[in-house]
């Protein structure tokens, strides 16, 4: 193909690097950017003063920084959800489910246990959170491993009946006293410290730990080192002796515990009460599914899943004020995160393919992704 | 009780689920997996509502709905067939988009649609759309399973470089297949909110797109059992959204319970079609090379 004097072509790549892998994923980012301006357009907005609304807010004041961190911890915990199982080839897209049985866990152990300490209150809040997120994944791992059922419509059926169990808890026996459809409001014993001066509760050093954690348990232990054997190459890996039922139950209840977290974060760190939104279909359990997106980002790296999220946090963050401010509607923060989601997968055609180029009539090349 | 009204109301519910798994069905013979079927349908419901809600003329209206998820399976197909991508992740990734985008986009046209843009019914309750919707799988059947074009369809879903070797043009099987699952997902959307309830609000299929799914694999990919299957689902759908219509004696459930009926079944049967020993007995119709992009050879 012709383009001005540079004469384009397609090429096999016969190996992809790390560092290329790292290129495609940035310039599939950018390239997302570009398409979401499109959004702006519709509103009048011109995209540089969107943007620049965007990340003005979500960066540089301190109440748009303390949203963002909030929210980062949400998001880094779902993200690592996804990523450890992926890194076994199993895909975890029940999030959503797992992060609700968290969520449902912190509200009934706060609100069953409001007479004892915060001492006790929260570890058993994370122990519950833990088990019931946990417990939900083996299902689905179990069913996946073990009978050979398609483990990604098992877990949205999971996501759907975990939603009318949520609204019936909190419309029924957990309602609010004043009426209001949301969970009746979490003792302060319940409630996960602040950051002192802040409104960032502490769990975001948990989710980090926690980021950290994996990332040794994958890069420096025998366990991590089946886990990639089995997501790289499942037949030789079988031929080694690793188990894959073993392999698929251990990923999926570390990643269905580690999506009960972030259900603890969001109510007794943030609210304090579970409310279903109005346009419930958007909030909160939909935001789990932005970890597969963030996992595929940071190329199911649980440490560049730090920055990753960082970064996503504050756009969902300033698109929320967006909205605010400029009277966007709901959903386009959904929308960037679809879009961003095919324009990855699109990218990764050029795992296997380059495109190069060179001067019409010279002979030296120059390659690209 | 069980009378002509709640049949009419579950087979009106089953149609969307046959609508969109017909479409999805032969998608998935052709050996292309399309797990975007809900934002398919999200993309042809909203775009159906609006052009019936501007114009008042259903049949725009689905002519919008089939166009628009005609076009969003060919991007499917661009991504799947030509770029060679991930058909899970960038079926997840249409959801994704659909959703926030019809969420976006639908905000102004919240509320029940104009009364001259709904279909009316035409005999005994039934809509049309029924009758369409039966033709359009005999039809489906008829054409996989005593056509030229079908066995090239099954044999492109089966072992495409064999498919090549004898002559056939994969990408194109493929291609077409992927866009009139598209078209039928599209469908089914504008059938939802043209005929089923006439209502704009965010999300409106409600999970019904997996549901479809999840029909496909559990008709071993055979047309008429994803018929039966539809219809057991139109049911169970219909039963939870209306549980007064089977009174179960001294059973006081919350709505909500009922609500999850259609999900728990749908896990149930897949778990039981999914086993072993049925696979064998019903012996899975499972196109070979499902969910595998074609690399032709280089």
């Amino acid at each position: 193909m012709k383009i001005g004097s540079y004469q384009y072509g397609i090429e096999k790549r016969i190996v992809c690097t790390s560092f290329d892998a790292i290129k495609i994923a940035a310039l599939s980012v950018a390239l997302t950017f570009v398409l979401f301006s499109f959004f702006f357009w519709l509103e009048g907005i011109s995209p540089v003063t969107g943007y620049f609304q965007m990340f003005s807010y979500a960066f540089g004041t301190s109440t748009g920084m303390e949203l963002t961190i909030r929210r980062m911890t949400f998001m880094l915990l779902v993200t690592l959800a996804f990523i450890f199982p992926q890194r076994a080839g199993v895909l975890n897209i029940g999030a959503t489910g797992q992060l609700y049985a968290g969520m449902l866990a912190a509200i009934g152990i706060g609100l069953w246990g409001k007479s004892l300490g915060s001492s006790a209150l929260i570890p058993l809040m994370v122990v519950g959170a833990i088990l019931s997120g946990g417990m939900l994944a083996i299902f689905v791992a179990y069913l996946r491993a073990k009978m050979n059922v398609n483990e990604i419509v098992v877990a949205l059926m999971l996501n759907s009946i975990m939603f009318y169990l949520v609204k019936y808890l909190i419309e029924g026996p957990w309602m609010d006293p004043s009426g209001r459809p949301e969970s009746a409001q979490l003792v302060k014993a319940a409630r996960i410290p602040m950051i002192p001066g802040t409104s960032v509760p502490y769990s975001i050093f948990v989710a980090i730990a926690i980021a950290v954690l994996l990332y040794l348990v994958l890069a420096k232990t025998s366990f991590g080192y089946e886990i990639r054997l089995t997501g790289a190459n499942p037949s030789s890996a079988r031929y080694a002796g690793v188990s894959f039922l073993k392999i698929a139950l251990l990923t999926m209840f570390i990643g269905g515990a580690i999506a009960g977290i972030a259900g603890i974060h969001q109510t007794a760190g943030i609210r304090g009460v579970f409310r279903i939104h109005r346009y419930f279909a958007l909030y909160p359990g939909t935001w789990a599914y932005y970890g597969i997106v963030f996992g595929l980002i940071s190329l199911s790296n649980p440490l560049a899943a730090i920055f990753v999220t960082f970064f996503f946090s504050g756009m969902q963050v300033g698109t929320q004020a967006l909205q605010s401010r400029l009277g966007m509607g709901y959903g386009a923060d959904l929308a960037f995160v679809g879009i961003l989601m095919i324009v990855l997968v699109s990218g990764q055609y050029f795992y296997h393919k380059k495109i190069v180029w060179h001067k019409m009539g010279s002979r030296d090349r120059k390659k690209e992704t | 009780m069980i009378n002509w009204e709640f049949c009419v109301a579950f087979i009106q519910a089953s149609m969307i689920f046959l609508l969109a798994a017909t479409g999805e069905l032969v998608n998935q013979r052709s050996g292309v997996l399309n797990v975007g079927l809900e934002g398919l349908m999200l993309v042809g419901a909203l775009s159906a509502f609006a052009i019936a809600e501007k114009t008042g003329s259903p049949w725009l209206g689905f002519a919008g709905g089939m166009v628009s998820g005609g076009l969003i399976g060919l991007l499917h197909g661009f991504l799947s067939i030509s770029l060679k991508a991930d058909q899970t992740v960038s079926g997840m990734g249409m959801w994704i988009l659909a959703l926030g985008m019809t969420t976006y986009l639908g905000q102004p046209l919240s509320g029940p649609l104009r009364a001259d843009g709904r279909l009316e019914t035409v005999m005994a309750g039934l809509t049309p759309m029924f009758f369409i919707g039966i033709a359009v799988v005999i039809c489906v059947w008829f054409g996989l399973f005593r056509t030229r074009y079908g066995l090239w369809i099954r044999s492109a879903g089966e072992d495409p470089s064999v498919a090549v070797v004898s002559g056939l043009n994969v990408t194109r099987i493929r291609y077409s297949c992927v866009v009139f699952g598209g078209v039928m997902g599209g469908l089914a959307g504008a059938y939802l909110t043209l005929v089923y309830n006439p209502v704009w609000s965010p999300n409106p299929t409600m999970g019904r797109g997996w549901i479809a799914l999840a029909i496909v694999f559990f008709s071993m990919w055979r047309p008429e059992i994803m018929l039966l299957g539809s219809f057991l689902f139109g049911f169970l759908w219909h039963l939870a959204i209306s549980p007064n219509a089977l009174q179960f004696q001294g059973l006081d459930l919350s709505y909500h319970f009922y609500r999850m009926i259609p999900f728990i079944a749908t896990i149930v049967v897949l778990t039981v079609i999914s086993s072993k020993k049925i696979s064998r007995i019903i012996g899975a119709d499972k196109p070979a090379a499902l969910g595998k992009p074609y690399f032709d050879q280089e």
